[in-house]
């Protein structure tokens, strides 16, 4: 591997990482992206929070997300969102809202609105850039026109009535239906979600699934399927079937892994590696070198031969404890790859509230790195440790990201001014 | 409604199960209620065990003696329910050197089986012991699934006639004269009270025969001891392991199936509800019982969960909880002047049995009913002739993926089939459905993942199926969240805390199941 | 409990195996998940292992219908790859019932050099009939054969020899318009090494011992290993397991291309090669390498298919996020021809959405793959080497 020094290298391949990436690319900066693993999107929705609740106290769900972020910039300084300003929120969220809403996924938003989801649960989920193929999703429960819930036989991580049973007392209109793929599948196939998504990519699949489904939509304006409507070409998937079937179709986001999360991943690291930049997926990073104040490399291991990598500086997207960016022992929660000081209640008795959903959400949740307002991670005396390097994303301290369903909304604010405050370091500039 | 029986059982734990199966097997037409589900109690929240006897060979001979002949009996008649693990008892540098010698000596004296061996040759029966080990004696030690113990019990009960109330709690007795004459009971479920005229009643209701005694308007002194106990995501030895020294916390570590269990303490509480394991508490047994297996210091732990043992506390002023016998007391009542209510407390899992035994041969010889027991020799169901397996052929059966249909629980292979048939029997039975009725019916939800992912297909397929209608799934789903939650609050860190991250983020990201939109 | 429990165990433990959270990524990507009677996938068998059912892992069939490619552990969250714990249960399967020809072309190639059983007499033969030809149209084409101190010691995948010989004259005008310092060897010069596939270490370790031991006997700075994907794998992998000490560096033929193109040591038409193409990702060069730390060839041979070809359309998804060609692990030669191609469909969508005559298959084995797809499924597209492409290309004065 050649030596080279970087300008900037992010550790992490999450949505933090990846966004931050893109934002350094368009500064010019010589940026690399290391990664474990995947990251969290394939476990989301698709769809990206911004923040729909706050406070989380009274479960306060805000129609207006930038309502809500201003009253929190303003009652929580040290929250990330508190750290960036409001301006600098606004200003990543539009860069990457017009981003995803130009790109091959067709996001779309009501700027000003959070919308609402309809879940596999049949609970409503408040987000605010949602995927082209959960556009008519919004569209449907706000209408309340007949709409048919379709399931497919054997598919057990989504059940219409499911989610047609919890919605109806509201929506009266709302029916679930399922079909029998096996037939238009071939025997040998499980109606497992990667095989439907495949089976949908085909034309002559979606023409013979419209055959069956045809007769079974009645009066139904809208039909809603599971998230399995293709991989990338989910868009003309979508297409082609409202067209074979003449009403709008839209997804319903399922558990794990989760397909129009996987679509939003494979998208942005594509379009990543198509600007030159490169990512490294599948590489733990073992260590970071000092130099002085400064963090100068990073080391990450082959098969038993370690690598290394320079840079001027370093944002640290590593996530929290799913993403191995935060370990918790059983006392006590430490950074893994500097050591950074953590703050945890001391008795793991305080890290969890008694009730697993209850407000305001547990304690654990708002561990994590303290930053300077540069997103430098501080030593317990408050000086940043290292004069080059920065945390974003969900490692960051002060935000219960589950509970604001804010999870996109940090990852991808902090990951913009991340790189934009790296960017102003380069060339040795502090 | 009212219900007349000759008699009624109180209490759906192991024990209670037992006698039910004991009354109907001697011809007595027999009534058991339960406030909860089965195994709500200690039955659900032990070791599962089936000691040999070793543990209590020296400071307990009564109670050992006990053990020896029932793990002999069980390991016949329940051998579908049993793993015969053997079990090693290990003596680690500093434990007292002359345990050993009596260990052997109190073996012998109450009929043992037990074979000293080299640290040598235990280490190559079990790597993972710690290395240090100095001696170490073989037992018949053997794990036991109480569950399909209680479920086997309860199932052979009402194959020959016996009726089985779940979530039926008893909210009061009348007593005239010497007879208790009406049980009045609630269905929780339901809301309908349910009045029962028993020829006699049994309480076999663990912890709680205090409360049932004192409806009758009798006094049991009962102790309660709490015992905190944990799994891991996988099973670390293939035998019982436990200290070779007086027994004390945390020496305890028994493969269960798949996982390992390591317990427990001993600590008084004044609150049968609301059983939390601390922190603390979590820790020291994860110190102490790493000493045996070192491996266990840094295992994932995926539950902790705590039982009661009710310890009749005629002595306590003079014995520590460990002291105290664990063997069991029947109490005939005639001293609080009645001659139809019997109470079985204390005991173990071990001599539930024999716990049985002795208080049925009390109720039967109160109604003229002569037949003689036979539960020492009639197998369960599904332990008949040959039905035993070797450990092979257990784990083959339990591990495999099913044969066909969609798996429902992927941590522990349970297939749409048998879900389907489950909820058949449930439904059959009057039942309530519900993802944690499943779970102590079959594995599903015990796996790493806690139910996070089951729990919800099944609710699926409840709504699918039609046995949950409007927002009933959705709250079941979260009763079944929070109930699983209890268990892994006190474990969660290193990958267990990731798991619930992942469930936490899956839920209340995707799902919104916490919100109130 | 039996040996193969707690031996995979041990090989769960070092993956880390207790931190499954079960979320099934693994198993949204993997080709051949739960498709037989047996209902395995790699989420499953880290399970199985667990519980310490590893004889039911052993004795399956569905370790042999995985192709270790690598996809799993690649979208693993926890950074367990289950392909190693497929390898690690492999290695228990007694040899003598392993199934196909996997194990027997590995004690082939431990016992005569290669996988063909070619005698050094047989191999020369063929060399030197090949050059022969070509040197009609080449002038001054030279093909040295055991020349000491050359820059480049190249392995050729037997396959050539024995089935496909014009391909050598594809590698013998490359390497001859480069201008480079190169040979090939008479002994030990096979570029595979099927071991790995069936968890035999030390058939692994010897026969790469003894081709260590060949290329410092002539004394060469630099293997050019073939476009074999397993087998540039297999050489970097075990030459940092066994510990193998070696005294010069291994890089991929396509990496060379890439530099001599950038050297401008060729003159280039990619006119000669009209049409449509595509670009096969083989794993082990490519994804396993990249996790492995060692150099990926996925923007060497990009780079060099876009120099030599006039029209080139990725397919989806690529890079180290591209599927297996249905032909790895040994998968060609296991006897198991329904799972092979019930993997490969997978495959054969991807291509059919590139809308491509030809794909490019920078691996012998992936070649085989895709050729067999290419039947099996009646398409009209075909694989191709980028050997063929490049010596196509190139233009000589």
């Amino acid at each position: 591997m050649e030596r080279r020094t970087l300008d900037l290298l992010i550790i992490g391949g999450g949505l933090t990482g990846v966004v931050a990436a893109r934002r350094a690319r368009q500064l010019g900066l010589d940026v690399l992206v290391v990664a474990a693993a995947p990251g969290s999107l394939p476990y989301t929705s698709g769809a990206l929070d911004l923040i729909a609740v706050y406070p989380t106290e009274t479960k306060h769900y805000r129609p207006s997300p930038w309502e809500a972020l201003a009253e929190l910039v303003e009652h929580e300084p040290d929250h990330p969102y508190g750290k960036v300003g409001l301006g600098g929120v606004q200003r990543a969220w539009e860069d990457v809202a017009c981003y995803l809403e130009t790109g091959p996924l067709r996001y779309f938003r009501r700027r000003e609105e959070n919308l609402l989801l309809v879940t596999a649960a049949g609970t409503l989920k408040p987000t605010h850039l949602v995927p082209h193929s959960m556009r008519a999703n919004v569209l449907a429960w706000e209408s309340k026109e007949p709409t048919l819930l379709l399931g497919f036989e054997r598919l057990v991580d989504f059940t219409p009535e499911h989610a047609a049973e919890n919605l109806r007392d509201r929506w009266p209109g709302l029916r679930a239906a399922r079909v029998d793929a096996s037939a238009v599948l071939g025997e040998e196939r499980r109606a497992r979600v990667a095989e439907l998504a495949a089976a949908f990519e085909r034309p002559a699949f979606r023409e013979r699934f419209a055959e069956m489904v045809r007769p079974r939509l009645g009066s139904a304006r809208y039909l809603g399927l599971p998230a399995v409507l293709g991989f990338d070409n989910v868009v003309t998937v979508v297409e082609d079937l409202e067209r074979l079937l003449e009403v709008p179709v839209f997804e319903i986001p399922l558990l794990s892994p989760s397909l129009p999360g996987m679509r939003l991943a494979d998208l942005l690291k594509a379009d990543l590696i198509d600007d030159g930049v490169e990512v490294l997926q599948g590489q733990p990073v073992v260590r970071l070198e000092r130099g002085g104040d400064r963090v100068v490399g990073a080391v990450w291991r082959g098969q038993s031969v370690e690598r290394r990598l320079e840079a001027e500086s370093v944002i640290l997207a590593t996530g929290r404890f799913f993403g191995g960016g935060l370990v918790a022992g059983r006392s006590s929660v430490t950074e893994p790859l500097l050591g950074l000081t953590v703050e945890a209640p001391p008795s793991r008795d305080s890290w969890h509230m008694r009730t697993f959903l209850g407000a305001p959400g547990h304690p654990i949740n708002r561990v994590g790195l303290v930053t300077d307002a540069e997103l430098r991670p501080l030593a317990p005396e408050g000086r940043p440790v290292f004069s080059n390097l920065l945390a974003a994303g969900a490692i960051l301290a002060g935000h219960d990201w589950v509970r604001e369903k804010s999870g996109a909304g940090i990852s991808v604010v902090t990951g913009h001014a991340a790189a934009e405050r790296a960017g102003r370091r380069v060339g040795g500039r502090p | 409604m009212k219900l007349e029986t000759q008699a009624l059982v109180i209490g759906g734990g192991l024990t209670g199960a037992g006698v039910l199966r004991d009354l109907a097997l001697r011809g007595v037409e027999a009534v058991l209620v339960e406030r909860k589900d089965i195994d709500a109690g200690a039955s659900g929240a032990n070791h599962g065990l089936l000691h040999s006897g070793g543990r209590y060979a020296v400071n307990d001979p009564e109670s050992a003696r006990e053990c020896v002949a029932e793990n002999a009996i069980l390991g016949r008649v329940a051998a579908g329910c049993v793993e015969r693990t053997g079990g090693l008892f290990v003596a680690l540098p500093g434990d007292p050197e002359r345990y050993a010698d009596d260990f052997m000596q109190a073996a012998g004296a109450v009929g043992l089986e037990a074979r000293p061996l080299a640290a040598r040759e235990a280490l190559e029966l079990e790597p993972r012991l710690h290395p240090g080990i100095t001696t170490a004696i073989a037992v018949p030690d053997a794990s036991i699934n109480p569950f399909m113990t209680t479920v086997a019990n309860l199932a052979d009960a009402e194959e020959r006639g016996a009726r089985v109330l779940l979530h039926t709690q008893v909210t009061g007795m009348r007593r005239e004269g010497d007879r208790v004459v009406q049980v009045t009971c609630l269905d929780s479920r339901t809301g309908r009270e349910i009045v029962v005229e028993a020829g006699q009643v049994v309480s076999a209701a663990g912890p709680w025969v205090d409360r049932i005694g004192a409806m009758a308007g009798v006094e049991i002194p009962i102790a309660y001891s709490k015992g905190s106990l944990l799994i891991t995501n996988s099973r670390l030895t293939d035998r019982v392991i436990n200290r070779l020294r007086p027994p004390g916390d945390g020496d305890i570590i028994v493969p269960g199936e798949t996982v390992t269990i390591t317990g427990t303490t001993s600590i008084r509480v004044q609150n049968l509800d609301h059983l939390t394991t601390s922190a603390a508490e979590v820790d020291l047994l994860v110190d102490h019982a790493s000493r045996m297996v070192p491996a266990l210091a840094d295992a994932r732990f995926i539950r902790a969960y705590a039982g009661v043992r009710p310890l009749v506390a005629s002595r306590s002023a003079e014995y520590s909880d460990r002291g105290l016998s664990r063997t069991f007391s029947v109490f005939d009542h005639e001293e609080d002047g009645l001659t139809n209510l019997a109470t079985i407390t204390g005991g173990k899992l071990t001599t539930y049995r024999l716990m049985a035994e002795r208080v049925v041969d009390l109720v039967c010889g109160r109604l003229r009913v002569e037949s003689p027991c036979r539960t020492a020799e009639l197998p369960l169901p599904g332990s008949e002739e040959g039905a035993a397996l070797d450990a092979r052929e257990r784990l083959d059966r339990l591990a495999a993926p099913p044969p066909g249909g969609e798996v429902i629980c992927e941590c522990e292979m349970v297939g749409r089939d048998r879900v389907d048939a489950i909820v058949r029997r449930l439904r059959r039975a009057g039942h309530p459905v519900d993802p944690n009725a499943l779970r102590l019916r079959s594995r599903l939800g015990m796996g790493s993942c806690q139910g996070g992912f089951c729990g919800f297909r099944t609710v699926g397929l409840l709504y699918r199926d039609g046995h949950v209608a409007g927002h009933e799934g959705n709250e079941t789903l979260i009763r079944f969240l929070e109930r699983r939650w209890g268990g892994l609050r006190p474990v969660l860190w290193g990958d267990q805390l990731r798991q619930e991250q992942l469930l936490e983020a899956i839920y209340c990201g995707t799902l919104n199941i916490d919100g109130d939109l | 409990m039996s040996r193969p429990w707690e031996q995979l165990r041990r090989a769960l433990m070092a993956e880390g195996g207790d931190s499954c959270l079960a979320c099934g990524a693994c198993v949204a990507g993997c080709p051949v998940a739960d498709w037989s009677e047996e209902r395995l996938d790699p989420r499953r068998v880290v399970r199985l292992i667990q519980y310490g059912a590893g004889d039911r892992v052993v004795d399956c069939d569905w370790i042999w219908h995985c192709t270790l490619c690598g996809r799993c552990g690649f979208t693993c969250p926890s950074g367990i790859d289950a392909g190693q714990l497929v390898a690690a249960a492999r290695g228990l399967v007694a040899r003598d019932r392993s199934p196909g020809q996997v194990q027997k072309t590995a004690d082939l190639h431990r016992t005569t050099g290669n996988n063909m059983q070619l005698t050094p007499e047989q191999w020369i033969e063929t060399v030197e009939w090949m050059r022969d030809e070509l040197a009609d149209e080449v002038e001054g084409l030279e093909v040295p054969v055991d020349r000491p101190g050359a820059d480049l010691f190249l392995t050729v995948n037997s396959k050539l020899p024995m089935y496909y010989p014009a391909d050598l004259q594809d590698i013998y005008k490359i390497f001859h318009a480069a201008g480079v310092s190169w040979t090939l060897s008479s002994t030990w010069w096979e570029g595979t090494n099927y071991a790995m596939f069936t968890g035999d270490l030390e058939t692994w370790e010897h026969t790469l011992r003894q081709q260590v031991a060949r290329v410092h006997e002539l004394g060469c700075p630099t293997v050019a290993y073939t476009e074999c994907g397993h087998g540039y794998y297999a050489t970097l992998a075990g030459l940092e397991r066994f510990g193998i000490d070696h005294r010069f560096e291994v890089v991929h033929k396509v990496t060379l291309y890439a530099r001599w193109i950038r050297e401008g040591r060729f003159r280039l038409d990619p006119s000669r090669n009209p049409g449509l193409f595509t670009l096969h990702d083989p794993c082990n060069a490519v994804r396993k390498a990249a996790m492995a730390g060692f150099r990926s060839i996925a923007d060497d041979a990009r780079f060099v298919l876009r120099h030599v070809c006039a029209d080139f359309v990725e397919m989806i998804p690529n890079r180290d996020a591209n599927y297996c060609c249905s032909g790895g692990g040994g998968a060609l030669i296991a006897g198991f021809k329904r799972a092979r191609t019930h993997y490969g469909r997978t495959k054969v969508e991807q291509v059919d959405r590139t809308g491509a005559g030809q794909v490019c298959t920078p691996c012998v084995n992936c070649f085989d793959g895709i050729d067999n797809l290419a039947r099996d499924f009646k398409r009209p597209w075909r694989p191709v080497h980028l050997w063929t492409l490049l010596a196509r290309a190139i233009v000589l004065e």
